[in-house]
């Protein structure tokens, strides 16, 4: 993706955002009694209109930005590291799941497990290393949050 | 209040009866330089993941551990930059280009060594400018009143926009983005619900640690799994540590120089480390003795930046301490770490809880001096730290987030926070906006809408108020050069070759 194309997505993303923010802001209570200052609605409807500004001013630099190809990136290196992406964050969003129905270690043991054999490589794998390494992981931030600072975690079915 | 008196820097001495300031200042430092030293981890994603260690710690001692937290990670930068000629923390961009040439001389421990020493000066320089320049401020910015407030977060934005990575404009955005963050909850004048969206979580508004957790930490572990950086390991060994008298001689007055404009840009409202440490090493370009052995391995090539980056540590603490306004990234996220705590800083915080400021000064202090000796002897140790493999590093960072973000309130809200600022943040990296104006924003937005609207209560909503008043009038001014003047520096450079050319 070129610079030109980031600040094409980047402006129009902005645009819609500045555009929601004001239209929510409307709805929020107005009294005409009073100075338009002490509206709830005032400062975000502010926001917006500096948003709206800014992304406009982005669009047009952005049309008479010229294309350069050699600044050309992608937004994923290869299709591994964009399914290795799609995993991580699948594992991400069950972490909290995880952590309130099987308990924190089970959860927190589980997914470095998981992330580090991913990262790992198919090729390069050492499995027996990696559950000690998972483990010992597991039992720092167990002893540290736990143990020393005393933050109750949810146990879940499990511990 | 009262200044210059000792009276007020020994206050904070009774904390240090207790051994545990010693031991997390010690901690902090250690765990700053291991991860400011391993290449992509900066230094501010090591103080918003490390933070939640510090629940339930009482506010000097956490402080400590932040404190040695920031020094750490800043001085661990040059380690990689050093080695491997890629920069732990931005901060460290300059060192690499002495430092790495004189690495592939062979005289690695010598970069080090020099980086070391430069970086104690720096730090104890910048203590020493903090702790009496920071009541003085403190004192003046008493009188401040809400439009100086607008007209400093104005400062601290506009500068932010234009040194961070990416296009001024992209980096204005991602100020007013950060502004949009902190209008969640209650309005702080009306009291009424803005955008809580039914969840009684968010009634306070955005806890603004998940954010910084997720923004710089989270989305840093994204774009390495997307640019496959996981993969990546290198090695390094080190011989000797210190260079001969010869060479340690030279560095003095460069040392001297940069912690000079080290402080100074340090405390300029938002700008930090990366630009001093830059400045440092231009100037040591148009002045130094061996001006023209710079970029191919020479002691003052690496003393240069590192002093300067290491002294505009105690330079960012001043705005951020004595206005609540951050001094750059890292030391916004660090009074994320105080207001969690309860304080909030600004100048009452002198006039309130002056032993605890007092402790900070000494705190620095003590970190700048454990820096000192692990640098000296923990370098082989540390150089060998560049060469842990990510496929462990990136799972342990992700848990720590995790935890660390539920750990604030035992909340599993928070995490889901988390989790959407670190996606958010990855795309808005990947799309090149740059983190560090968001953060500021979203820490300044508070400060900044009620300052803005009282002001304009006062005055009947008439906007010249923030003109009426000279400070207020200046700040405005000073924004509009930040924001205006490379266009127009631009501008007339071309004016000029134009005219040349026609002639």
């Amino acid at each position: 993706m070129t610079e030109k194309k980031k600040d094409l997505i980047s402006s129009i993303g902005v645009l819609g955002f500045a555009g929601i923010l004001y239209q929510a802001a409307k709805g929020l209570p107005t009294r005409k009694s009073v100075s338009v200052v002490l509206n709830t609605g005032f400062y975000p409807q502010m926001l917006a209109i500096i948003l709206a500004v800014l992304a406009v001013l982005l669009l047009i630099s952005s049309l008479t930005k010229k294309t350069d190809s050699r600044e050309s990136e992608k937004f994923f290196k290869n299709r591994e590291s964009l399914g290795l992406f799609l995993l991580t964050l699948l594992l991400l969003v069950l972490f909290p799941l995880g952590m309130e129905l099987l308990g924190f270690i089970v959860t927190c043991f589980a997914f470095i497990l998981t992330m580090v054999l991913l990262l790992t490589g198919r090729f390069h794998r050492n499995v027996p290393l990696s559950i000690v390494v998972s483990l010992g992981i597991t039992l720092l931030i167990y002893g540290v949050f736990k143990l020393l600072l005393g933050i109750p975690f949810p146990s879940g079915i499990l511990f | 209040m009262e200044l210059f008196s000792f009276d007020l820097y020994l206050q904070g001495l009774q904390f240090f009866t207790n051994p545990m300031m010693f031991v997390s200042s010690f901690l902090g430092v250690l765990v700053g330089i291991v991860f400011g030293a391993l290449p992509g981890l900066t230094a501010t994603m090591t103080i918003a993941v490390f933070i939640p260690f510090t629940f339930g710690l009482s506010p000097v001692i956490a402080f400590a551990f932040l404190l040695g937290l920031y020094t750490g990670s800043v001085y661990g930068g040059s380690i990689s930059a050093i080695l491997i000629n890629i920069p732990g923390t931005p901060s460290a961009i300059a060192t690499g280009f002495d430092g790495y040439p004189m690495c592939q001389q062979g005289r690695a421990g010598e970069a080090i060594g020099i980086s070391t020493i430069a970086s104690t000066f720096g730090g104890l320089f910048s203590v020493i400018i903090l702790s009496f320049a920071a009541p003085f401020v403190a004192s003046f910015a008493l009188k401040f009143s809400a439009e100086e407030y607008v007209g400093i977060t104005l400062i601290g934005l506009s500068v932010i926009a234009i040194i961070s990575e990416g296009s001024t404009l992209k980096g204005l955005i991602g100020g007013v983005l950060g502004l949009t963050i902190g209008i969640v909850g209650l309005d702080p004048i009306t009291s009424f619900a803005r955008f809580y969206m039914g969840r009684a979580e968010l009634l306070d508004g955005i806890n603004s640690i998940p954010v910084m957790i997720g923004a710089y930490g989270l989305s840093e572990m994204f774009l390495q799994i997307s640019d496959v950086k996981h993969n990546i390991v290198v090695e390094q060994t080190i011989g000797k540590l210190l260079p001969p008298w010869k060479e340690l001689k030279r560095i003095p007055g460069t040392v001297f120089r940069s912690s000079i404009i080290g402080v100074l840009i340090g405390a300029l409202p938002a700008a930090g480390g990366s630009i001093a440490s830059l400045v440092a090493y231009g100037q040591e370009k148009r002045f130094g003795r061996r001006k023209e052995l710079l970029g191919t391995g020479i002691v003052e090539g690496i003393a240069a930046p590192e002093a300067s980056n290491n002294a505009s540590t105690g330079g960012a603490l001043i705005p951020m301490l004595t206005l609540g306004i951050p001094g750059d990234a890292m030391t916004a996220v660090l009074m994320g770490g105080l207001i969690i705590q309860g304080l909030r800083p600004g100048p009452l915080l002198f006039q309130q809880q002056m032993p605890f400021v007092s402790s900070i000064f000494l705190s620095l202090l003590l970190s700048v001096l454990f820096m000192l000796l692990l640098g000296l002897f923990g370098a082989r140790v540390f150089a060998k730290l560049i060469s842990f493999p990510k496929r462990y590093l990136i799972p342990a960072i992700m848990v720590f987030s995790l935890v660390g973000s539920y750990a604030i309130k035992n909340s599993m809200f928070d995490v889901w926070v988390l989790l959407i600022a670190g996606f958010v943040g990855f795309i808005l990296r990947k799309l090149s906006f740059s983190i560090a104006p968001i953060i500021l924003g979203m820490i300044l937005g508070p400060l900044f809408e009620s300052n803005l609207r009282r002001a304009l209560m006062l005055s009947k909503g008439d906007w010249s108020t923030f003109i009426d008043r000279p400070i207020s009038l200046s700040c405005l001014i000073i924004v509009v050069l930040v924001l205006v003047g490379p266009w127009l520096m631009k501008k007339t450079r071309i004016l000029f070759a134009l005219k040349k050319g026609g002639r």
